[in-house]
C-alpha cells in the first residue's frame, strides 16, 4: 500500500514586513546584513485579529477545495502548530485539532495535536502514514497554522547585543498549510520513505517560552552551537543509512528536488558543504521560499511545495526529498513522488 | 499484531516537582523494571499537556529524551536503534492516542519498542492553588506482540460539552506568563454519561466484546461515572482500581495510573475508557495474553 499527498492547502496573510524594516527598529546597530545572510527579504504577518485557528481554517478550506474529500469524509485531523494562539491566549486544552474539526464540520474525524517544533507537519505525515497503513483510518489531514511572528516582535523589543539569543526569531514569518493523505496512490506515486529521528544532545540549544522581560513568547537559540558541523552531520549520517538500506545513494535515487527546512540560504549552503564532505555526492537541487516568506516553522516544506506547484517548478511525477531540521533536534527523510495536485493560483 | 505493555513506571503525585522531573523519574523506573537498554527504544511519545515554563519548543519528548540520555548523538555514540520522539496533545485522552499511534507505527514501520510518558505539572513547577491537576507522571514501555494487548481503538467527540479550557493569557499574565496558567471549567450536564455509554456500547458491539468477560477501567476522577457506567453495561470494575478521590485529577496520566494498578493482576480483558475535554471519549480493549 502506498500513501500519497492527495491535496494541499496554503494560506499566507496579506500583510508583509521587510527584514530591513525589522532590523531598522532594533535598539542596536547590526554589523551584518541579515537579509544577505538568510536570503529573507520579507515575510507574511497575520493581523492581530487572526488566530492560529483562523490561519489553519483558511489552509484547510483551500486544501478541501482541491480534494475529492469533503470535511465530513475526513477520518483524521492532526494539528501540528507550535503557536497555539487564540487572541492573546495560548491554548493547551481543548486541542486546536478539535476546534478545527468542529469549525469544519468533520464529524467523523479522529483528532489530536502533535508538537515537534519545526518538524511538526512532517511528524504529522509520519504518524498519519502509519495510521492509514495500519488500517486505523483511510485518510486524514495534517495541518498547521503558525503565528510565530509574535516571537520576532519580542526579539525586536529585547535584542540589545549582536550576540543575543533571539536573533534567529527575526527570520520567522506566519503561514498555514494543510495536506490530505490517503491510500489511493497510483503506480509511481506517493510516499516511499518516511523516516525521522531525534538526537537529543542539542535539545537545550533552542527553547521557545514566554519571555520574562517583556510580554510575549520568545525563542532563545544558541545558533553557533546549534548549526555547528557536528549537528549538521546528523542528516547526511542518517540519509546515508536510509539510502544504503534501499541499495541507492542520494545522487542515484532519482530526486528532482530537495526541500530543506527554510532556516535561510547560508544554512542551506553550509548543509550542502557538509553533505558533499561526508557523502561525496552532489545533493539534489534545493527549493526555497525564504525570500518572501522567511522561516514559517512547521509549515515551511509545504509552503515551498505549494508555491513550486503554483510556479510550475514541480509537476506530476517529480520525486522530492523533504528534510526536516527542528529543535530537539529532529532530522529525517520524507520521500514522495507527486501525483496530480491542483493548487490555487 | 497487537501492542502489549511490558512495564510501568510511576512518579506519584507531588506538587513540589515539575513535569520533567516527574517524567524522567517515571521513565527511569519503567526502564529499570523491564531492564530495557536505552538504545533499544524506537519511539518516545510524551502525552503530557502542561509543561515546565510553558515551553512551546522543542517537544517535551525531546527534553525527556535528553534527560534520560537516550539517542543523544548516534555519530559520537553509536546505537542499536534510532529513536524518534514527539508530543501528542489531547487532554486526558492523550495517552490512549499515544497508544494507538505507537500501535500503528510499531506495526507498519517494523519497530519493536515505544516508551510512552504522560503527566502534568503547573508551569511554575510549584504548588498553585488554581491548578486543578496533580503533578505526577506515568511511563509505559510497549512492544509489538502477536498475543494479547491492544489492537483496536475508537474515539468520538461531541461539541455539546466544552469541558475544561486551559491556557496562558499573555494579556493577563504578561511577564509572568512563563509561570502562569488559567482554567475555565464548565459543568458537565446530566446527558454526558449517556454520551459516554453510547460510544462504549458502539465499541463493544463493533468488536463483538462480551461485557460479562470484560472489566471496565474508566480513567476519570469522578468515581460515580465509573460505577454507573459499569452497572449500565453489566461489567465489573477492573480489579485493583484505586481510589481516584485520593489521587485527584491526573488528566493525561490518569489512564496510565489505572493501567498500572489493574493490568499486572487482571484476570479478565480490560476495557479502557477515557474522557477528555471537548468532550472526547476514547475506548480500547486490552486483552490478556493466554
Amino acid at each position: 500500500m502506498s500513501i500519497r499527498f492527495e491535496s494541499l492547502g496554503l494560506y499566507l496573510p496579506s500583510r508583509t514586513e521587510s527584514t530591513a524594516d525589522i532590523v531598522s527598529r532594533l535598539k542596536i546597530e547590526t554589523p551584518f546584513d541579515l537579509s544577505k545572510i538568510t536570503g529573507i527579504h520579507s515575510r507574511h504577518v497575520a493581523d492581530e485579529s487572526e488566530s492560529t485557528l483562523d490561519l489553519a481554517l483558511n489552509a484547510a478550506r483551500d486544501c478541501l477545495q482541491h480534494s475529492k474529500y469533503t470535511a465530513e469524509e475526513l477520518d483524521c485531523i492532526i494539528s501540528c502548530s507550535i503557536s497555539r494562539r487564540l487572541g492573546e491566549r495560548y491554548h493547551f486544552e481543548p486541542t486546536i485539532s478539535l476546534l478545527l474539526k468542529n469549525e469544519l464540520g468533520a464529524q467523523q474525524a479522529l483528532t489530536f495535536d502533535l508538537s515537534n517544533a519545526c518538524a511538526g507537519m512532517l511528524t504529522g505525515v509520519y504518524v498519519l502514514e502509519s495510521l492509514i497503513k495500519s488500517g486505523a483510518v483511510n485518510n486524514g489531514m495534517v495541518i498547521s497554522g503558525e503565528r510565530n511572528y509574535a516571537g520576532s516582535e519580542t526579539a525586536e523589543r529585547e535584542i540589545d547585543s549582536i550576540f543575543h539569543e533571539q536573533f534567529a526569531s527575526l527570520t520567522v514569518g506566519d503561514a498555514a498549510t494543510a495536506v490530505i493523505l490517503d491510500d489511493s496512490a497510483e503506480e509511481n506515486e506517493g510516499l516511499d520513505i518516511v523516516e525521522m529521528m531525534t538526537c537529543a544532545e542539542p535539545a537545550l540549544l533552542c527553547l521557545g517560552m514566554p519571555s520574562l522581560e517583556t510580554t510575549g513568547v520568545a525563542l532563545y537559540t544558541k545558533n553557533i552551537k546549534l548549526h555547528a558541523a557536528n549537528n549538521l552531520q546528523l542528516w547526511p549520517y542518517m540519509a546515508n543509512k536510509v539510502f544504503k538500506q534501499r541499495g541507492v545513494q542520494l545522487d542515484t535515487a532519482g530526486y528532482n528536488f530537495l526541500i530543506p527546512h527554510q532556516i535561510g540560504l547560508r544554512f542551506s549552503q553550509k548543509s550542502v558543504e557538509v553533505i558533499k564532505a561526508m557523502l561525496h555526492v552532489e545533493p539534489p537541487e534545493m527549493l526555497h521560499c525564504v525570500e518572501d516568506c522567511g522561516n514559517t516553522s512547521s509549515t515551511s516544506h509545504f509552503v515551498v511545495l505549494y508555491q513550486a506547484l503554483q510556479k510550475g517548478l514541480v509537476k506530476k511525477g517529480d520525486k522530492l526529498l523533504l528534510v526536516p531540521a527542528a529543535s530537539g533536534v529532529v532530522t529525517g527523510c520524507v520521500s514522495v513522488t507527486l501525483g496530480d495536485l491542483e493548487v490555487s493560483a | 499484531m497487537s501492542t502489549v505493555i511490558k512495564g510501568f513506571g510511576l512518579s506519584q503525585p507531588d506538587n513540589t516537582k515539575g513535569y520533567l522531573e516527574h517524567a524522567i523519574a517515571a521513565a527511569n523506573a519503567c526502564l529499570a523494571q523491564v531492564e530495557c537498554p536505552r538504545d533499544e527504544i524506537d519511539l518516545l511519545i510524551n502525552a503530557g499537556i502542561y509543561r515546565d515554563n510553558n515551553t512551546c519548543e522543542p517537544s517535551v519528548a525531546a527534553l525527556i529524551q535528553h534527560g534520560l540520555g537516550i539517542h543523544l548523538n548516534p555519530i559520537t555514540t553509536p546505537v542499536r536503534k534510532h529513536t524518534f520522539s514527539f508530543d501528542v496533545l489531547n487532554g486526558a485522552c492523550g495517552l490512549l492516542n499515544a497508544l494507538q499511534i505507537a500501535h500503528s507505527i510499531l506495526e507498519t514501520k517494523q519497530q519493536t519498542r515505544a516508551l510512552l510518558i504522560a503527566g502534568e505539572s503547573h508551569p511554575s513547577m510549584q504548588p498553585d492553588d488554581n491548578f486543578p491537576l496533580e503533578h505526577s507522571a506515568v511511563a509505559l514501555l510497549v512492544e509489538r506482540s502477536e498475543q494479547g494487548g491492544f489492537t483496536t481503538f475508537q474515539f468520538q467527540s461531541t461539541p455539546q460539552f466544552q469541558g475544561r479550557k486551559g491556557y496562558l493569557d499573555l494579556a493577563v499574565h504578561q511577564t509572568a506568563s512563563r509561570h502562569s496558567l488559567a482554567f475555565e471549567e464548565t459543568t458537565e450536564t446530566t446527558t454526558l454519561p449517556t454520551f459516554i455509554e453510547t460510544v462504549v456500547e458502539s465499541y463493544l458491539s463493533k468488536h463483538n466484546i462480551n461485557p460479562d468477560e470484560t472489566a471496565l477501567l474508566l480513567a476519570h476522577p469522578a468515581s460515580t461515572l465509573s460505577d454507573n457506567l459499569a452497572q449500565s453495561l453489566g461489567m465489573s470494575l477492573a480489579v485493583g482500581t484505586f481510589d481516584w478521590q485520593t489521587l485527584g485529577d491526573l488528566n493525561s496520566a490518569g489512564l496510565g495510573f489505572g493501567l498500572a494498578a489493574t493490568i499486572p493482576s487482571a484476570t479478565k480483558d480490560t476495557l479502557c475508557v477515557v474522557l477528555g475535554t471537548g468532550a472526547t471519549v476514547g475506548c480500547a480493549l486490552y486483552r490478556q495474553s493466554n
